[in-house]
């Protein structure tokens, strides 16, 4: 059952951090396409998602990497795994 | 009578790893089996207080310098006031040591507090227990959810030393000097007649990304190293799919929940039953998302779009080894292709999968090891999997150690299963060392063909390098020998390979480690072959995959009136970056299984942006995309449409349409934030 801890339950599509929804709230007023080039120009935006990457990874390396004892002290390294 | 339950911590093993926002997802799960315990004892007219340790970490961890404790026990310890008549605490394998230090500080600072463990470990270790830790009083063994009141009344009724305790079924305890060990208690037949849990007790429970909800107990199955039937008894059992959903309801009503992880050790053994669940959430009309846990041969194809058209959207399939003579060794018995052809059906379809494999198995040779790597390799191909590789631990109560008891080896190879930090509190080292039969779990099964120290360092390597080099790796593993020969040769030439342990789990997890893989690959395996250009290509993607998601997403400029005019910015987290090889059909290549491509050259224009949540999504973009976005660099949006790479057609529509429209849709497709065009304003907006 352990193991199943380190599972990430990736069902969520909503609250995630990091993920605000996007609004523009910026009333571009006479530059507004009509209706029937919006859907011409959305053709030629229509980019084609490849592949994707969690952010597990970035956690890694960003993460603070200041390790405490059990003390309460910090002990010697760094980001770079450095001693 | 006053009652404190407190949950077992299941994060303060992942040590400095638990501030990463996956783990502190998974840890901010709200404690089920004590949530229903305090549920049912306020059924019973009581008002038990409830004490979540992982929530508690966190709270230790932000603290900081600032805590006046040494370390976490003694802070979680000072946070439980007095006047409790019980403490009860939940245990599981991998916070044992920390469960009993708490409960030795909790005895001596109220004497006259009675202690009581329950759980999945204390459960199978409680004589020994008993023996070992005069502070601990009595567990509770199995399902609670019975014994616990019928506990509690007998004392409140007759104190603590009642001899009526005698009677509890399920209990095991101190009589005069020595320990009782009763009869098992009842398992609960009918799970629907469990109340709510006490959600309500714990704070920040309408802000989970995802609820957690018990679906069932127990699983009719025997494999050798599975703790989950002691507990549960093989008494395979599942909530009704009324019960379900008006749970689900309810907790949308409470705590806004839409998300749900669905608790079952098996949930798909029987097919009728998981169809009518499905059947029972499509009529709903709810669309609410869920997860659950399954066996790959319990499953088809069939089933696998019905689930998804319920609302399945990750499953977590226990595949183990990948090697068939193991499988029936520890009668896991699976069919590993029709396994493969399970995950990548899931995957296809849109559901998640976590794919987990173990490692470390007393009869395992090199050619199992690398069985289970590959079939790890060949899961990991797609992004819809996350591949787990965990070293074999012999717990408590399992086929596995009673059959391994008194040969178990202690050294720093700790299994994952049990600790996924660097470093063990001493005295936590010290009570593993002196009480085996306890804290098994953080012991190794003798494997004689295998080297311990060997096999996680290989495991830390293949899934660091799958984290990082996502697509580099999976295509060294299909056209340049396969994971073995690319292990073996890292080995040779790593200076991982002359690191301790710890050392070397924080040189994985450093940057020194991308870079020098880096440079492995480029010195090994560019060697004139004609897919070079390809696995260069796949290079450079895995760098600036690694360099966009250093960034955080910033919240969304707005504005309540239209400013004069508007400087478009890249989003911080976004790179746009070109690329001469059809990188396209090169990941295409590999999710296939087909290995890297002779590559057909073409100028791409790639760009990252925040996608699901915790992911980066890489995208190619248009040519109208990637001219408007290369042209972010500071400049107003009338300014990008004079300068704007437009064809015929976009200039019969008019550059400032172009422009104006294309600026809101990138915005939406989370690519472009703004300012307005006025230094002052800017400070304002970002």
């Amino acid at each position: 059952m352990a193991r199943k801890r380190a599972t990430a339950k990736a069902t969520a599509k909503k609250k995630a951090p990091g993920l605000p929804i996007i609004e523009v709230d910026v009333d571009l007023g006479t530059l507004k396409a009509t209706p029937e080039q919006q859907a011409r120009l959305r053709a030629h935006l229509d980019s084609m998602l490849l592949t994707w990457v969690k952010h597990d990874l970035k956690e890694k390396t960003e993460w603070p990497l200041v390790i405490i004892d059990h003390h309460g002290h910090p002990v010697g390294g760094d980001e770079s795994g450095n001693e | 009578m006053r009652i404190c339950l407190v949950s077992a911590a299941t994060v303060t093993d992942f040590g400095e790893d638990a501030g990463s926002e996956r783990i502190r997802e998974t840890a901010e799960y709200p404690p089920l089996g004590v949530l229903t315990l305090a549920a049912i004892l306020r059924e019973k007219s009581e008002t038990p207080t409830i004490l979540d340790l992982n929530r508690l970490f966190y709270e230790y961890l932000g603290a900081g310098s600032a805590r006046a404790e040494d370390d976490f026990c003694a802070y979680a310890a000072a946070r439980i006031p007095s006047g409790f008549d019980v403490i009860g605490l939940s245990t599981i394998c991998s916070s044992y040591p920390l469960t009993i230090r708490l409960a030795d500080r909790l005895k001596k600072a109220y004497p006259d507090t009675f202690i009581v463990l329950g759980g999945p470990q204390a459960s199978v270790v409680d004589v020994p227990t008993l023996q070992a830790f005069p502070f601990v009083d009595l567990i509770v063994r199995g399902e609670a959810d019975e014994t616990l009141p019928a506990v509690l009344g007998t004392v409140l009724r007759s104190g603590v030393r009642s001899p009526a305790l005698a009677l509890v079924p399920g209990i095991t305890f101190r009589s005069g000097g020595s320990v009782v060990r009763n009869p098992e208690g009842p398992v609960v037949t009918d799970l629907d007649t469990l109340p709510f849990p006490a959600f309500d007790l714990l704070p920040g429970m309408d802000a989970l990304a995802s609820f957690s909800l018990e679906m069932g107990r127990g699983c009719p199955f025997s494999c050798t190293f599975c703790s989950t039937n002691d507990f549960f008894r093989r008494r395979f059992r599942l909530k009704s799919p009324e019960a379900v959903l008006a749970q689900m309801r309810r907790a949308k009503r409470e705590y806004h929940a839409t998300s749900f992880d669905l608790v079952h050790d098996m949930f798909t053994v029987d097919r009728k039953r998981v169809a009518a669940f499905c059947q029972a959430m499509l009529d709903s009309g709810e669309n609410f998302l869920w997860g659950c846990s399954a066996r790959t041969d319990c499953i088809d194809d069939e089933l696998i779009e019905l689930m998804y058209r319920a609302g399945c959207r990750s499953v977590f399939f226990g595949v183990e080894t990948g090697s068939p003579r193991l499988q029936r060794l520890i009668e896991k018995d699976l069919d590993l292709a029709g396994a493969a052809a399970r995950i990548r059906r899931c995957t296809s379809i849109g559901i998640d999968t976590t794919v987990s494999l173990i490692t470390g198995f007393p009869e395992e040779t090199e050619e199992d090891m690398w069985q289970t790597t590959s079939f790890l390799m060949d899961a990991a191909r797609h992004e819809r999997v996350d591949p787990q590789l965990h070293i074999v631990a012999p717990l408590a109560g399992t086929p596995l150690h009673n059959r391994f008891r008194g040969k178990l080896v202690l050294d720093d190879v700790y299994s994952d299963m049990s600790y996924q930090g660097w470093r063990l509190d001493q005295s936590e080292h010290n009570l593993i060392a002196s009480l085996p039969d306890i804290f098994c779990n953080f012991y190794g099964v003798p494997a004689p063909a295998l080297d311990r120290a060997r096999l996680k360092h290989l495991r830390t390597f293949v899934l660091r390098a799958l984290e990082r080099f996502h697509w580099v790796t999976a295509a060294l593993h299909q056209s340049r020998g396969g994971i073995q020969a690319v292990f073996e040769t890292w080995e040779a030439s790593s200076p991982a390979q002359s690191m301790d342990g710890e050392k070397r789990e924080r040189y994985y997890a450093s940057t020194q480690f991308s870079s020098g893989f880096e440079g492995f690959v480029r010195s090994t395996y560019l060697r004139g072959d004609e897919s070079d250009g390809a696995l260069e290509a796949l290079l450079r993607l895995g760098e600036r995959m690694a360099d966009s998601s250093a960034e955080r997403s910033l919240a969304p400029a707005r504005a309540k009136r239209p400013p004069r005019s508007i400087v478009p910015l890249l989003r911080p987290e976004v790179r746009i970056f070109d690329l001469e090889v059809d990188i396209g059909a090169v990941i295409e290549s590999l999710r296939r299984g087909d290995g890297l491509p002779r590559p057909s050259m073409r100028r791409v224009t790639l760009a990252t942006r925040t996608g699901r949540p915790h992911a980066t999504h890489i995208v190619e973009l248009t040519p109208l995309s990637a001219s408007f976005l290369k042209l972010c660099d500071g400049r107003t949006l009338e300014r990008l449409a004079k300068d704007l790479e437009c064809d015929a057609e976009l200039e019969s529509i008019g550059r400032e349409r172009v422009a104006a429209f294309t600026f809101e849709e990138l915005c939406r497709q989370r690519f472009l934030t703004w300012r307005p065009n006025s230094r002052r304003s800017a400070a304002v907006a970002s």
